[in-house]
C-alpha cells in the first residue's frame, strides 16, 4: 500500500520547541509521534542538595510565562513539608499572583498563537493588518497580567517577594485602587473578543470521549487552589495519591515523560477540563461567555481549549478585581510572613495553573536541603492525550478532503498541537533566522 | 552617550547558551556603569519590554540569536532588520523576540522614538546545563564592548569605544578568551 509520511520537525507558535510525525496508509493514519522537550527531570536534577530557600530561584526559571504558578506550587510543597501555616491573606494573594500569570498566559496564547490560525494569517503580526485594534489590546491584556506579578510577585518575571511563609512585602493601598481601575477597564474589551471568537467556526476534530482532571476547588466556586483531583468520570482522590494516579512512563519517540491514569487512560488537563469539572461554579461575564462559546457539554472537540482559555481569561480579571476590593477592605500592612522553624519533613504542592494540574514535591532534610523533588507538569501530562487527537484531527481531515495537500494536513495538526497551549518552553526561547 | 539607556538581556542561563544574553548582563552589572544606564534581567519573554521601557531614548537588547553562523558570532541588527527578521520569519519558535518587539511596537508607538538595538550571540549549545560553550563564553567580553560602544561608553580597559553600529546586520567574530 502506498504511504506518506508528514513531518512537523518544528512546531511554530508553541512555547517551545516540538515535532510531530505522522504516518498515513490510504485514508489511516497508522502512526503519529510528538517529540518535545520537556525539562521537569532536569530542574529535579538541579534541586537535589539545594537549601529550600534557593529552590524558588531555580524553579521559576523553568518558564517565563509559567514562573509563578511554580512559585506557587513549589511554596505550597514547600510549607507543607516544613509545617508552615499562612493566613487568608496569603492565600488570597497568591491567588491574585496566579490570576495575573493566567491572564497573561491566556492572552498570549488565545490572542497571538490561536487565534491567528482561526482567523487564516499566519501570524499575530500578519493579523494586525485587519486587525490592529485586536492585537493591541492583546498585548495590553497580557500586560495587565505582568502588572499583577509584578505588584504581588515584586516584579513580572521570577518573582522574588513570594516567600515561604508568606509575602515580604504587600501591596499598598493605592496600588490595588490603580489595579482595579485597570481590571474594569479590560472587561468590555475581553467582551469584544468573546463576541469575535464566538463569531468563528471551529474546525471538528472529534477524537472520541475524553477523560478531564482538575483538582476540586477548596470551595464550591470556580477557583485555582484545590484540596483533592477529581476526573469527569466522576473519581475522586487525595492530592497525597497523585503518584498513584498518575502513571508517568517513557516512549522511545519523545524525549519528554507522557501520563496516563492507573489503568492506562490518556487525559487531559487544562482550562477546558477544569470548565468541564467546574465550569457551572462561574458567575459574571465569565458564566455568559462560557454558555456562549462552549454550549454543548459533550463536545470534546481539543479546539474548544482556546476558547475555554478566553472564558478563564474573563473569570481572571473577574475574580481578580473581586480580589482587590476584599484586600482594600482590609488594613493596609506592611508584610505577612509567619515565622517557622526548619524541619526534615515532606510536602506535596498542587495548583491549577494556565495548562492544566500542576505537582511539586519536596522533601526536605534536618538542614532543610532538598533531599528529593518530583515536578509533574500540565504539558507533560497532556502529551499522550495530544498524540492521540493528532491522529483523530488527521483522521477527519482524510475522511473529509480526497486529495488534500501536505501543508493543509500540518496546518491542521498544528492547530490540534497549539489547541493544548503545550509549554515546553519556556526553558529555551532563543531567536532563529 | 544618550540621555539614559536600557539595556536587557534576554535568556534561560540553565539552558546552555541560550543564557548568553544574562551572562552579558552580569557582566555588565560588574563594571561602574553611569546611573544612567538601567540593567535588566528580561527573563524568557520578549514581550515584556514594553513594562520594562521607561522613555529611555536608547534600548539595546541583548539574546542569543541562531543564523547558523559560527558559534559565538556577534551579530548587530536594528530596528529594521528586526523587523525583517520577524515579518519573514512568522512561525519561529512561539513568540521569538523579533516578533515579541515587533508586537510591542504595535502596541506601544512611543517606543518608535527609542533607538532599539538588538546585539546577538550566536549559540552551540541550547541544552539542559549551567554552563556557556567554550565559543560562547570566549564571546561574552566581545559582545560587553559592543553593548558598550552602542552605550558610547569606554570599555574596560579604557580604551575607545567601537563604533555604534550603523548597518543594518553587522557581524564581527567572537575573540578568543
Amino acid at each position: 500500500m502506498s504511504g506518506r509520511t508528514v513531518v512537523i520537525p518544528h512546531l511554530g507558535r508553541v512555547e517551545g520547541h516540538g515535532g510531530i510525525f505522522v504516518r498515513i496508509e490510504g485514508n489511516r493514519v497508522t502512526q503519529v509521534e510528538m517529540d518535545i522537550f520537556e525539562g521537569s527531570r532536569y530542574y529535579e536534577a538541579l534541586l537535589k542538595g539545594k537549601h529550600f530557600q534557593e529552590v524558588q530561584g531555580i524553579i521559576t526559571r523553568i518558564c517565563a510565562i509559567c514562573s509563578a504558578s511554580h512559585t506557587v506550587t513549589a511554596l505550597q510543597a514547600l510549607e507543607e513539608a516544613l509545617g508552615v501555616k499562612v493566613s487568608e491573606r496569603v492565600h488570597d494573594l497568591r491567588g491574585l499572583l496566579l490570576l495575573g500569570a493566567t491572564i497573561e498566559s491566556h492572552a498570549l496564547h488565545v490572542f497571538a498563537l490561536a487565534l491567528p490560525d482561526f482567523l487564516g494569517y499566519e501570524s499575530v503580526l500578519a493579523m494586525a493588518s485587519q486587525y490592529r485594534e485586536e492585537v493591541v489590546q492583546a498585548l495590553r491584556l497580557k500586560q495587565l497580567g505582568n502588572k499583577i506579578q509584578d505588584l504581588i510577585g515584586g516584579r513580572a518575571v521570577h518573582p522574588v517577594n513570594t516567600l515561604v511563609g508568606g509575602f515580604g512585602k504587600l501591596p499598598r493601598h493605592r496600588e490595588l485602587e490603580a489595579l482595579a481601575a485597570e481590571l474594569e477597564q479590560a472587561l468590555p474589551v475581553l467582551d469584544r473578543f468573546v463576541d469575535l471568537a464566538a463569531s468563528i467556526p471551529l474546525p471538528q476534530v472529534k477524537p472520541g470521549p475524553t477523560v478531564y482532571v482538575a483538582l476540586r476547588p477548596y470551595v464550591e466556586a470556580f477557583r485555582f487552589r484545590g484540596v483533592s483531583l477529581c476526573t469527569s468520570r466522576g473519581e475522586e482522590y487525595p492530592l497525597s495519591a497523585y503518584r498513584e494516579v498518575i502513571r508517568e512512563f517513557t516512549v522511545e519517540h519523545s524525549h519528554a515523560k507522557h501520563a496516563a491514569l492507573e489503568e492506562g487512560t490518556t487525559y487531559m488537563v487544562g482550562s477546558l477540563a477544569r470548565l468541564k469539572l467546574w465550569g457551572h461554579y462561574l458567575t459574571g461575564r465569565a458564566k455568559a461567555a462560557f454558555q456562549r462559546l462552549l454550549p454543548d457539554p459533550k463536545d470534546d472537540n481539543p479546539l474548544l481549549n482556546n476558547w475555554a482559555q478566553l472564558v478563564e481569561l474573563v473569570h481572571s480579571v473577574e475574580r481578580a478585581l473581586e480580589i482587590c476590593h476584599e484586600l482594600l477592605g482590609q488594613p493596609e500592612e506592611p508584610r505577612d510572613l509567619v515565622d517557622y522553624q526548619v524541619r526534615a519533613g515532606r510536602g506535596i504542592g498542587a495548583i491549577e495553573v494556565p495548562r492544566g494540574t500542576l505537582f511539586h514535591e519536596y522533601e526536605l532534610d534536618e538542614a532543610g536541603r532538598v533531599v528529593a523533588a518530583n515536578v509533574i507538569t500540565p504539558t507533560a501530562q497532556n502529551l499522550a492525550n495530544l498524540e492521540r487527537d493528532l491522529r483523530a484531527g488527521a483522521e477527519a481531515v482524510l475522511v473529509a478532503g480526497n486529495g488534500l495537500s501536505d501543508k493543509e494536513l500540518k496546518l491542521r495538526l498544528e492547530m490540534v498541537a497549539r489547541a493544548y497551549d503545550p509549554c515546553i518552553s519556556c526553558s529555551v526561547h532563543l531567536v532563529r533566522s | 552617550m544618550p540621555d539614559r539607556a536600557l539595556v536587557v538581556g534576554f535568556g534561560n542561563p540553565l539552558m546552555g547558551d541560550d543564557g548568553a544574553g544574562i551572562a552579558v548582563l552580569e557582566a555588565l552589572r560588574s563594571l561602574a556603569l553611569p546611573q544612567t544606564v538601567r540593567l535588566v534581567d528580561g527573563g524568557t519573554d520578549a514581550s515584556t519590554l514594553a513594562r520594562l521601557w521607561d522613555g529611555e531614548p536608547l534600548v539595546v537588547l541583548v539574546d542569543a540569536l541562531a543564523r547558523g553562523y559560527d558559534p559565538g558570532t556577534l551579530t548587530v541588527l536594528d530596528r529594521l532588520a528586526l523587523r525583517e527578521l520577524a515579518v519573514n520569519q512568522p512561525h519561529v519558535h512561539a513568540l521569538a523576540l523579533p516578533a515579541c518587539v515587533e508586537w510591542v511596537f504595535l502596541a506601544e508607538p512611543r517606543l518608535g522614538e527609542a533607538t532599539v538595538v538588538l546585539v546577538g550571540i550566536e549559540p552551540a549549545t541550547v541544552a539542559p546545563t549551567h554552563a556557556l560553550s567554550p565559543a560562547v563564553a570566549a564571546a561574552i567580553p566581545q559582545a560587553v564592548r559592543t553593548v558598550l560602544g552602542l552605550l558610547g561608553l569606554p570599555n574596560q580597559a579604557g580604551q575607545e569605544p567601537p563604533r555604534p553600529t550603523k548597518t543594518q546586520d553587522k557581524r564581527s567574530s567572537s575573540e578568543p578568551a
